[in-house]
């Protein structure tokens, strides 16, 4: 936790209402984009939140100068404690689950939700913060953990909550691209 | 004297290359250079592989560095797989920070944070051949064949 703080410490900061209202609007409009299809938009910001975690991974391991990871659980605690802290500026919950294959992050509080009230047609389908998803997935990814991303809990429609779950789906090889092999 | 800085990317291709006092030098976009690069590529791969098989303290181990008759490498890689590499004459002390610092000030500065670039492909901006080529004159060690 402490890392984290140092961390936070550490990076540029942008003003937290406009973070939102800017992540709000972009929101608005992929809804606009897609004709209101909530699945659509789900998907976008998962594509968009997974860009964003192949380049912020290096930004953050950069920044807190720590080692790799050895385990999948290992990630978790790094992900909530130092992760969010530092781009998001609040801390989660990390709850591993006994296979070890899979934990969730809960989040007290969620910056992305602030000022937001979602319509009632939207509230069972549309996660509003899924870009977080993505961001995780993208993040894991870039350290060889291939892992599937999804919210379970929102507190926009809500829940007590806001929760992602994580599930390992395999760990990845570094594979050798060899341009010309005789 | 620093020679060479190389940056790999987790699948050994090249993402960046730079050299400053060798002797022969292969020609930009020559046959050679693209040659040196992938063995440099390869062997870079291939020894992190092989110092993980043989390493006695099981896994979390890593290459550092190696030398020859003639040059020293000095090598970084970062928890995500960029591989960086710099090599230089016999004399000139451990740079592992100095790699260190060339990622996560120089390299997420200009490469991670510039929205043109995607994650492994080569890099193109200039700002980043500046920086570094500015970073590397400043060294102690840079032009100097002897201990300071």
């Amino acid at each position: 936790a402490k890392q984290g703080e140092k961390a936070f410490e550490r990076v540029e900061k942008i003003n937290a209402e406009l973070f939102t209202m800017t992540y709000g609007a972009l929101v608005t409009q992929l809804l606009k984009d897609n004709k209101d299809n909530c699945d659509a938009v789900n998907k976008a910001l998962d594509a968009i939140g997974y860009k964003m975690g192949m380049k912020i991974v290096d930004e953050f391991l950069a920044t807190t100068a720590m080692g790799s990871c050895r385990t999948f659980a290992e990630t978790a605690e790094v992900i909530a404690k130092v992760g969010f802290k530092m781009f998001l500026g609040v801390s989660a919950t990390a709850n591993v689950a006994e296979s070890l294959q899979a934990y969730s992050l809960v989040l007290e509080e969620n910056p992305l939700n602030a000022f937001v009230e979602l319509p009632d047609k939207y509230r069972s389908e549309l996660w509003f913060s899924n870009v977080l998803c993505g961001v995780v997935r993208g993040a894991l990814e870039m350290v060889m953990f291939r892992v599937e991303c999804t919210f379970v809990k929102c507190m926009l429609r809500g829940d007590d909550a806001t929760e992602i779950r994580v599930t390992l789906l395999e760990i990845l090889n570094e594979n050798f691209a060899s341009g010309d092999d005789d | 004297m620093i020679y060479t800085l190389y940056i790999f990317n987790r699948s050994g291709s090249s993402m960046f290359f730079h050299d400053w006092h060798r002797r022969k030098r292969p020609v930009e976009g020559s046959k050679e250079l693209a040659e040196e690069l992938s063995l440099m590529g390869g062997l870079l791969y291939s020894l992190k592989q092989f110092v993980r098989s043989v390493s006695p303290q099981g896994d979390g181990d890593s290459m550092t560095c190696f030398r020859t008759n003639k040059f020293r490498l000095h090598h970084f890689e970062s928890p995500a797989g960029i591989r960086f590499a710099i090599t230089t004459d016999l004399l000139c002390p451990d740079l592992r920070t100095e790699l260190r610092y060339i990622y996560s000030a120089l390299f997420v500065e200009h490469v991670v944070r510039d929205p043109m670039h995607t994650a492994g492909s080569p890099i193109t901006n200039p700002a980043f051949r500046e920086a570094v080529d500015k970073f590397v004159q400043k060294l102690p060690h840079f032009s100097t064949s002897g201990a300071v």
